[in-house]
């Protein structure tokens, strides 16, 4: 028999290694991508690489009509932001009423969830003709909007729903009796404790509205966003610029999290200053 | 809110702009596509007579059925991976891992990628899975392999190989959620009634995941179902799944016939759902 | 009248609050805007800008690498052009989506190649099978209204890695795409109707089928090519399916495939990341193609319409085009080439596959949708769940 210890030692380092070999995996092309766009002006998408140098970045800062990938990626952020915030608030919202189990509340959920069941290209075209029979226009701030976030909340409320199965709801009751208003019960109580929820279902709505396009396709005005425009690139020649935005993007990534992260320290710090400056209650 | 009376009016209004959305923007255009599934024109008729025949070819082809099979199996195998890797990770990543600034670099080192377009990281598996790519020269310079392996790119091996990298922590992220709220107290008094570690684990703490387990597999399943990319650029177009012959007959300009394929996923993902609720019905919530 | 300072501040007012909201007179904006359905190997960037330098028209171009998605966009938005090929402008024409472009508006067209008036180079020269757009293109027998302009065309062969497969004088087989010893290293384009084709120019290379049409196939012969299809995919023969330039180039650059019923343009692409590449002479003869441009029935910059076509047949467009591969129907392109580059890429010198008399005179068959199209999705679709 193996000791208790060794065991747990065993079963830590498998799950380890696990992870360490999954982060790897989605690592390792992540960095062929961001050796492969340093590759020379004759380079392509694929190994071997022709020469090193800055060729495809600077062709990334010049502007192009065709080509220009700068206006399509800022659209693409703004929609992920925007997504995201939408989505975390329609979640949060949903999942709330859910928890009171209104009359509906069954077709309700599978309601939400139609939004991931339904296949994108259609969709995209059903919305793009519903648009034409109003007499809408299409455009990426509206009609493209719209089906992002019937795409990403599905997934926001399904983690929101996964945070609320584990609440404990009494800790919202022992306000109440503490006579707290169900807002503030709200606002104090429950939305700290499922913040993690919240944040994961904004970073679902910007990941999932960033990298969308097969609703898109159809439902986008003639101002594309950064996935239609990869994509209307494979027509013509996958450069090594696919790379550079690919890297940026990862570096921008990384730099976000950096400063989030680097915030989060300070804001800490300074509550715990704070906390320690308050004097301690005197008890009897 | 379960600290109100049920059916509250204020549930309504919370629900309200959600629902509003998905009905608007989602159920009107999956109506439809439900009506363009039962038009008897081939072309794209709006004035056209309906029929439900167009489901019955569907289903007197083999081949379609087939794909009906395929696409679900794939599904499946993408559940049981996904489900014990990701679970491993989560579970690695809460309970073992004590820092929690490491605990967060990790689980951000898991999320960054996703912040790169999918489709630019599908172009880089193409040197990255290749015949001259970054995997098989690394086993050719260890010499474990005397040429080339092909069988990881533009093969059913490649799309589960990608499919793997790019769902896994959507089976990955809902645990962790659950696995976190797990309070310490309960495996430590399972461990003082003189448990073993794996009874604690399968007695206490796996059914506590289980709403997040079987939510990253709704979402596994549901995503693997509806995948068309993954499986035409990394299966090098030889393979359709559900989602592929979509646009096959889309691109061929069967309109109807497109819509029918796309009702029969939409059908099977709901029936999917459904029965992966039954394991755990998360719809209830605060209870004890 | 005197101005009062209120006033001036108040038109200034209303001024930069019209210009915030971006409103120009309609009218005014609808002639500076032209939307423009294409694909990025037409609606390339030097053109684009070319072209707004010269009309002061902004161009708004839809980009996708699916025909298909190309026409039914005309569907959900107001379009002014289309690029398409001879394939789907028929599709498109039949679905009303197009309206018949005026010749006696587009000057240039006179200097076409005879090619796109009769449907031959020469009187000797063959039809080919399918859709010619000189016999097709025309509404009426008088040709005076056409359906489509076409502003670039090509013929079609095999391309393939000559260090890998060897060709003599470099002529090369259609049915060297099913040599068994190029297993797994075979790329055939993944598009049903076209596959097919491509598929049957091969095996009718090969005496496997015995095709009237090869671009028309009856039922009985799209059994007999998928069958043998169904049979090369279980044998591992082809490595990938293409549908998009970007992919074959993709494919052929890093080393995945040898040989494919590539276009001459990703031959030129492969050879540029140093691969060797070469576009071999079709024993059987060339596939040709003709991919111009069309006025949308919705369109509501018709002017702007027809001086994007005639833009295209202007000269500048055609010889850019020829630099990246194709031919341009009138010989406008002169004005813009050096005399060596004429002679290079429509001379045929130094260029694989000859002058282009060389390949008109070797015209096969036409890119054509079949009119049993069902029929060959349904098939097609067999093949890929095999």
């Amino acid at each position: 028999m193996i000791a208790w210890r060794t065991r747990q030692r065993l079963v830590k380092g498998a799950l380890g290694a696990v992870t360490v070999l999954f982060l790897a995996y989605q690592w390792l092309p992540m960095l062929t991508m961001a050796v492969l766009s340093f590759t020379g002006p004759e380079g392509g998408t694929t190994f071997p690489m022709r020469g090193v140098s800055l060729h495809w970045y600077r062709e990334l800062l010049r502007v192009q009509m065709v080509d220009d990938f700068k206006p399509p990626l800022a659209r693409s952020v703004a929609l992920a932001l925007a997504c995201s915030v939408t989505t975390a608030a329609l979640a949060l919202a949903a999942a709330q009423a859910m928890r009171a189990r209104f009359r509906g509340s069954r077709i309700y959920f599978y309601l939400i969830l139609l939004g991931v069941m339904a296949p994108g290209l259609l969709v995209g075209f059903g919305v793009a003709l519903l648009a034409r029979a109003l007499g809408l226009g299409l455009a990426w701030y509206t009609s493209t909007f719209a089906v992002h976030i019937v795409w990403t909340l599905p997934f926001g409320f399904l983690t929101m729903l996964a945070v609320f199965n584990r609440f404990d709801r009494r800790l919202e009751e022992a306000a109440l009796t503490l006579r707290a208003t169900h807002w503030t019960t709200f606002w104090r109580i429950t939305f700290p404790l499922v913040l993690p929820g919240v944040i994961g279902a904004a970073l679902f709505g910007f990941t999932l509205s960033y990298d969308e396009f097969a609703r898109s396709l159809f439902a986008t005005g003639p101002e594309q966003t950064l996935p239609l425009v990869i994509y209307a690139q494979f027509d013509r020649q996958l450069q090594p610029t696919l790379y550079a935005i690919g890297a940026v993007t990862t570096a921008v990534s990384l730099g976000a999290v950096a400063l989030f992260a680097c915030l989060v320290r300070l804001f800490r710090r300074r509550t715990l200053t704070r906390a320690r400056a308050v004097p301690a209650p005197n008890i009897p | 809110m379960s600290t109100r009376r049920e059916r509250s009016p204020t549930s309504y209004a919370l629900a309200g702009p959600a629902g509003l959305w998905m009905l608007v923007a989602l159920v009107v255009p999956t109506l439809f596509i439900v009506w363009v599934s039962l038009w008897v024109a081939r072309g794209f008729t709006l004035a056209s007579p309906l029929t439900l025949a167009n489901y019955g070819k569907f289903f007197a082809r083999p081949a379609y059925v087939h794909v009906l099979g395929d696409t679900v199996q794939q599904a499946l195998v993408m559940m049981v991976i996904t489900g014990v890797v990701g679970y491993s990770i989560a579970y690695f990543l809460v309970v073992h891992v004590r820092r929690p600034g490491l605990q967060l670099a990790l689980f951000l080192g898991l999320v960054v990628p996703f912040w790169t377009s999918a489709l630019i990281r599908t172009i880089a598996w193409i040197p990255f899975l290749g015949v001259n790519g970054v995997i098989n020269q690394a086993l050719l310079a260890i010499g474990a392999v005397d040429r080339p392996v092909e069988a990881f790119l533009f093969s059913r091996a490649g799309i589960t190989l990608a499919q793997v990298s790019f769902y896994t922590l959507l089976a990955t992220g809902p645990v962790v959620y659950t696995l976190r709220n797990i309070p310490r107290s309960l495996p430590e008094a399972a461990q003082c009634l003189r448990a073993t570690p794996l009874h604690v684990f399968w007695l206490i703490t796996f059914p506590l995941t289980l709403p997040g387990v079987v939510i990253g597999q709704i979402l596994v399943f549901l995503n693997v179902m509806a995948d068309f990319a993954t499986a035409q650029a990394i299966g090098g177009h030889k393979y359709a799944f559900l989602g592929n012959l979509v646009i096959l007959l889309y691109e061929s300009g069967q309109f109807s016939f497109a819509a029918v394929v796309s009702v029969l996923l939409m059908t099977t993902m709901l029936l999917g759902v459904a029965l992966l609720l039954k394991v755990v019905d998360i719809r209830r919530f605060g209870e004890p | 009248m005197i101005t009062t300072r209120r006033e001036v501040l108040k038109s200034g007012a209303m001024a930069a609050g019209t210009m915030a909201l971006g409103r120009i007179p309609a009218a005014m904006a609808q002639g500076k805007e032209l939307n423009v359905v294409g694909a990025t190997f037409n609606l390339r960037d030097v053109i684009l800008q070319e072209f707004t330098k010269r009309t002061g028209i902004t161009v708004k171009p839809w980009l996708n690498p699916s025909a298909q998605a190309r026409v039914d966009r005309l569907r959900v938005t107001p379009v002014d052009n289309l690029e398409s090929g001879a394939d789907f402008v028929k599709y498109a024409w039949e679905e009303k989506l197009i309206q018949p472009i005026d010749l006696s508006r587009i000057p240039n067209w006179k200097h076409a190649a005879r090619l796109f008036v009769e449907g031959q180079h020469s009187p000797q020269s063959p039809v080919g099978f399918g859709d010619n757009p000189g016999r097709m293109m025309y509404v009426d027998k008088e040709k005076t209204k056409a359906k489509y302009i076409p502003t670039m065309y090509q013929f079609d062969s095999v391309g393939y890695n000559p260090e890998k497969i060897p060709a003599k004088d470099n002529v090369l087989s259609w049915g060297e795409l099913f040599n068994p010893k190029w297993r797994g290293r075979v790329a055939l384009y993944g598009i049903d109707w076209l596959g097919m084709l491509d598929a049957a120019l091969g095996m009718h290379a090969l005496g496997l089928l015995k095709a009237a049409d090869p671009t028309n196939l009856t039922e009985k012969e799209v059994d007999t090519v998928i069958l043998y299809l169904k049979e090369k995919k279980k044998e591992g023969h082809f490595r990938a399916h293409w549908k998009a330039f970007g992919e074959l180039v993709n494919l052929m650059a890093s080393g995945e495939v040898w040989i494919a019923d590539a276009w001459w343009p990703t031959v030129l692409e492969v050879r540029k990341k140093g691969v060797p590449c070469r576009y071999a002479e079709a024993v059987e003869g060339y596939r040709a193609w003709a991919v111009g441009s069309c006025i949308s029935a919705s369109t509501k910059n018709l002017d702007g319409a027809y001086e994007w076509i005639n833009f295209w047949l202007e000269g500048f467009a055609g010889a850019r085009q020829a630099e990246i591969g194709y031919y341009s129907p009138v010989d406008t392109y002169t004005k813009y080439l050096t005399p060596e580059q004429v002679k290079h890429f429509y001379g045929g010198e130094g260029r694989d596959g000859g002058s282009v008399e060389r390949r008109n005179a070797k015209v096969f068959v036409w890119n054509t949708k079949p009119k049993n199209q069902e029929y060959y999705t349904d098939k097609w679709n067999e093949f890929l769940a095999s």
